[in-house]
């Protein structure tokens, strides 16, 4: 699936149009997972909604498999989106599984086999003719995702689909996406706040503020290269402001406590300049951090922030 | 499409299924109701309601019923979806939401209609009154159903872009009883021309005509309302239809098919 340029903008009443989305272009493969990351706001889920078809963008195109996207197009995406429920609480996931197949063009027959096979695989077999709302949250969400897959799509979006599980079901959910993804080639796009999924899950990253892109990679290589550029520091004394700010002038500076720092170069050819501001200082120890992926998105934000703060001030 | 077909009938069928008390108190209300209806009727003409006046009574219900069910289902239900989430995934149907609305439409229709025959089946048991069925009775019939189909279209249009539509539902359902009352074929022209437009109304007028009539039926009064009836068939249809488009497009532009 390949968006192109895509943007949206909401007409506000007395007020200048909102921007949620602002030229933003990325390709999801098969065989790969990317998470989409950003803050409450940024706009992943009306990225992922003009995906979809369910929210028409402003500007942009949106191709599947090389062909503009129409609503045919759809049976090679499945969604499980974030803050619904996906499926029907009144019904079991059996009778789940041959609905939403049936109006995505599975016999019913093929749609309880395959749905029934995901359950055994996922241990949850004795649970196929139980009411979905008598089971647990995480429960309902592998039925959701069992539903997103019935009628074998290439495509997999999956819209914040640990949240407000506890960390046993995130994990299985976890265990499950990668799992599926592996065994079915499925291209994946996954929006999440949890950044140990996100880290654990993708293969590359996309992070998006203020409707815009302000981050692209392949994830290993984004966290190995950041990782060569950030420290820990650990100091005698509280650091004062003028530290602060000396070494900020040479990437991003976060505070851990009064008396140390996280720091991260913009560049490895900082290094030099950073050890020299660092000998005026009292500091105690320096340790080269490997980043996480929860580390390497704050940055990227908070840069991309203060970027847009400098040139406010600037204007 | 087929597969949709089958998915729709067999959800309908086991919601019923799982919640037969509902089903059940439905009709039995609905066959109370009426018989209540005559009662009061009665009370206040003073005697029996007699010959043609039940009959009207009886066809204007069973068409009350039609609408009140289709309009529910069809609104109540969208608006439900909406609130639980399924309603997002429904426009990810590879048919698009036209298509599968439309068949959800024409299975809720087929639903009520098993509903309104068993309700009529009560009531004319309850009251004892004999119909003269005839197959001519079949054409209006049919129409009047293409007609609720298309007036739960409009509806679904509506709970598409507005979500909260319960009170503007029970306007639509309870309107229809006064719009039945009004004498549109007394002869007044203009009342007439109205009628010829309002939902059900001239399908309302021909099958009366067919059940009060025993002998020969006058066949240029029957034709102007069996075209009619066509008129006010297509008329709501496409009305229905464009209503629908522009709903869902409305609503993917707005980005509001999941909530308000």
């Amino acid at each position: 699936m390949t968006a192109t340029h895509l943007a949206k903008t909401y007409p506000m009443k007395n007020k200048p149009d909102f921007l949620a989305v602002n030229d933003v272009s990325f390709e999801i493969t098969d065989g790969r997972v990317m998470a989409f990351l950003g803050p409450n706001g940024a706009g992943k889920t009306t990225t992922v909604k003009m995906l979809l078809g369910l929210i028409t963008p402003s500007a942009g195109t949106i191709a599947i498999a090389g062909q503009p996207a129409t609503p045919r197009s759809l049976r090679s995406v499945g969604a499980v989106l974030e803050g619904s429920r996906n499926i029907y609480w009144r019904l079991s996931p059996t009778e789940n599984f041959e609905y939403w197949g049936g109006i995505r063009g599975v016999s019913r027959r093929t749609a309880i086999d395959r749905g029934v096979g995901y359950l055994d695989r996922f241990h949850m077999a004795d649970k196929a003719r139980q009411p979905v709302r008598e089971l647990s949250r995480g429960m309902q969400q592998i039925v959701a995702i069992c539903c997103a897959l019935i009628h074998q799509p290439q495509l997999l979006l999956l819209d914040e689909p640990t949240l407000g599980l506890d960390l046993m079901a995130a994990d299985r959910i976890e265990a499950i996406i990668r799992q599926l993804a592996r065994e079915q080639h499925l291209g994946v796009l996954l929006t999440t706040h949890d950044m140990a999924v996100a880290q654990a899950l993708s293969d590359d990253v996309l992070m998006i503020e203020h409707g815009q892109i302000v981050f692209r990679g392949e994830t290993q290589t984004a966290l190995r290269d950041f990782s060569a550029e950030t420290y820990q520091l650990h100091f005698s004394a509280p650091l004062t402001a003028q530290a602060q700010t000396d070494l900020a002038a040479l990437g991003t500076v976060a505070l851990t406590a009064p008396d140390a720092a996280q720091l991260t170069l913009a560049q490895q050819d900082c290094l030099p300049m950073a050890l020299k501001i660092l000998a005026t200082l009292p500091i105690d120890t320096i340790t080269k951090q490997q980043v996480d992926l929860g580390t390497l998105f704050k940055q990227i934000i908070q840069s991309h922030q203060k970027a847009g703060a400098d040139h406010a001030d600037r204007d | 499409m087929l597969t949709a077909i089958e998915s729709e009938f067999r959800r309908s069928f086991l919601l019923m299924r799982r919640y037969p008390t509902e089903t059940l108190a439905q009709i039995i209300l609905a066959v109370v109701s009426f018989y209540a209806l005559i009662a009061g009727g009665q009370f206040m003409a003073g005697g029996p309601l007699l010959g043609t006046r039940i009959t009207d009574l009886v066809v204007g219900y069973v068409l009350w019923m039609l609408v009140l069910n289709t309009v529910g289902d069809m609104g109540f239900g969208i608006a439900e979806e909406a609130e639980n989430g399924t309603l997002e995934q429904l426009f990810l149907a590879p048919l698009g939401p036209f298509q599968l609305f439309l068949i959800r439409a024409v299975v809720d229709l087929l639903t009520s209609l098993v509903f309104v025959l068993l309700m009529l089946a009560g009531i004319l048991w309850l009251t004892g009154l004999r119909l003269h069925l005839s197959a001519a009775l079949l054409v209006p019939f049919f129409l009047a159903l293409v007609v609720a189909l298309a007036l739960g279209l409009l509806v679904a249009s509506l709970a598409i872009v507005f979500k909260r539509i319960n009170q503007v539902l029970s306007i639509i359902q309870f309107g229809f009883v006064f719009l039945l009352m009004i004498p549109f074929d007394s002869g007044i022209m203009v009342l007439q021309t109205i009628g010829h437009f309002v939902p059900l109304i001239p399908m309302f007028s021909l099958l009366k005509m067919l059940l009060h009539t025993t002998g020969q039926l006058a066949m240029s009064a029957t034709a102007q309302l069996l075209f009619w009836c066509i008129v006010n068939t297509a008329f709501w249809l496409v009305l229905g239809m464009i209503a629908f488009r522009q709903a869902t497009a409305v609503a993917r532009r707005k980005g509001t098919i999941g909530h308000y």
